[in-house]
């Protein structure tokens, strides 16, 4: 049976990967061994990160940069990440909407994954969907997060190469040299460049690629029309240009970022832990909260001596 | 938490009826009762929803027809069966004239929502039938 699972990955039986990806995402027993039996097939076709803020056009960039990798006879497989509801779990999860054209193809795999609470601009269990592309050979892989402001930053550890996407009138030239989401782009798109204003735009995002700092990677600005298709090529010979770069291992402090990925996926794993099981300490410090005895902080400091003391005392 | 995860429901349209406010309402009831919906345009064809069933691996498809396209899903119950998808539920919502909705059990559809159908009645019905499917879709470890 891990036979046939294998070789129906291996063959993009979308049956078979659709709910593959369901288990990864998913979690638990069930996921682990799904990793383990799919570990032999996996390779490492490149992840490309697009992120930007809602609306700035990253899912129809994507729906129009998959039509060009068709063209180059490329497999491509897509994960779209959009927000799930602070209130009740849910989702609308409406990527789709803008990628409405390779419903058919078998050489495009999407998935629309929801956040599920998660706020970094990724979801939960997204590296572990990442690895199930990965054991089904597709030729490239584009990681969408759900729509970020200026902080979410996640998707930089998951891929190889980030592109993010900004539109006209999204700010002056003081923002275009704050930290945060700019700083992790290897790919600057200017999307929308038909609208009014595009081109200071782009020559702010420009300058401030030029001041003087001490990176060594070369960001490019690239401008597009997402919607009519213009600029896409252009964008796709960057993206291959970064992914040829990339056989060296990119500039980053890989152990401090390697130690950054390990400690936020305890914590993720550890906040499920902590909101699913049952656990007295938890509902005790709860209960103290809401009758107005201590505030969250006091109730965090109690909880991690309190960890401390059980760990002294085993 | 991995037996509990949201279900996954797929809100579209077939067809040629663009009328899609309908969908969006229920797509966000749904949310609200906390299950993933993935919501597409309207216009899809019997074979696109297939493959969305697919990839998107959800628990129940629910079909909104405001003009007639309800006629066309009898064949994409037929679709889901030959693709190996028969556990995924299909539900229909929207104008459905009665001598029309014993044809769409028939075909196996597992509810059809009229007019005047509360939101409530609709999202307990998908949650349970969600449930249902996830019973018996095959499992691949």
């Amino acid at each position: 049976m891990n036979s046939d699972l294998l070789v129906s990955l291996r063959a993009k039986d979308r049956s078979v990967l659709g709910r593959a990806v369901t288990v990864a995402e998913n979690g638990g027993e069930k996921a682990e061994r799904l990793l383990e039996i799919i570990k032999p097939l996996s390779k490492s076709a490149p992840i490309i990160g697009f992120t930007g803020t809602p609306g700035s056009g990253k899912s129809t960039l994507i729906d129009a940069l998959v039509t060009v990798y068709r063209k180059r006879n490329l497999t491509v497989a897509v994960l779209a990440i959009d927000p799930s509801s602070p209130f009740s779990g849910g989702a609308v999860l409406g990527d789709r909407c803008r990628m409405n054209r390779h419903q058919t193809d078998g050489g495009v795999y999407i998935r629309s994954l929801s956040a599920r609470g998660s706020v970094g601009g990724l979801s939960i269990g997204v590296s572990r969907v990442i690895s199930v592309l990965q054991a089904s050979d597709f030729d490239l892989i584009l990681l969408e997060t759900v729509g970020a402001g200026q902080s979410e930053v996640d998707v930089f550890e998951l891929a190889d190469v980030c592109v993010v996407v900004c539109t006209p009138n999204s700010g002056d030239d003081i923002q275009a040299i704050k930290s945060g989401i700019l700083e992790i782009a290897d790919i600057l798109v200017a999307n929308k460049s038909d609208l009014a204003d595009a081109d200071n735009t782009i020559k702010q995002l420009v300058l401030a690629q030029n001041l003087p700092s001490n990176k060594s990677r070369h960001v490019s600005v690239i401008s597009t029309i997402a919607t009519q298709g213009e600029g896409i090529e252009n964008l796709a010979d960057q993206i291959s240009l970064q992914v040829e770069g990339i056989k060296e291992p990119r500039g980053k402090d890989t152990d401090m970022q390697t130690r950054r990925h390990l400690v936020r996926a305890i914590a993720r794993q550890m906040e499920q832990n902590l909101l699913n099981e049952d656990n007295p300490k938890i509902d005790q410090l709860c209960a103290s909260i809401i009758n107005g005895e201590m505030n969250t902080n006091e109730a965090v400091s109690i909880w991690i001596n309190h960890q401390t003391t059980r760990k002294t005392k085993s | 938490m991995h037996t509990d995860s949201p279900p996954r429901v797929l809100v579209t349209k077939i067809g040629l009826d663009g009328h899609d406010r309908g969908s969006r309402v229920v797509a966000t009831a749904l949310r609200d009762a906390g299950m993933e919906v993935i919501y597409t345009p309207p216009w899809q064809d019997i074979a696109a929803v297939v493959g969305l069933a697919q990839d998107e691996d959800v628990d129940v498809i629910g079909i909104s027809s405001l003009a007639t396209d309800h006629l066309l899903v009898p064949k994409l119950m037929q679709a889901l069966k030959d693709t190996g998808l028969g556990h995924i539920r299909v539900v229909v919502g929207g104008i459905v004239p009665d001598q029309d909705e014993q044809d769409l059990l028939s075909a196996g559809v597992s509810h059809v929502f009229h007019p005047g159908c509360s939101l409530q009645k609709i999202t307990e019905e998908v949650m349970r039938l969600a449930h249902a499917a996830r019973e018996q879709a095959p499992s691949i470890i």
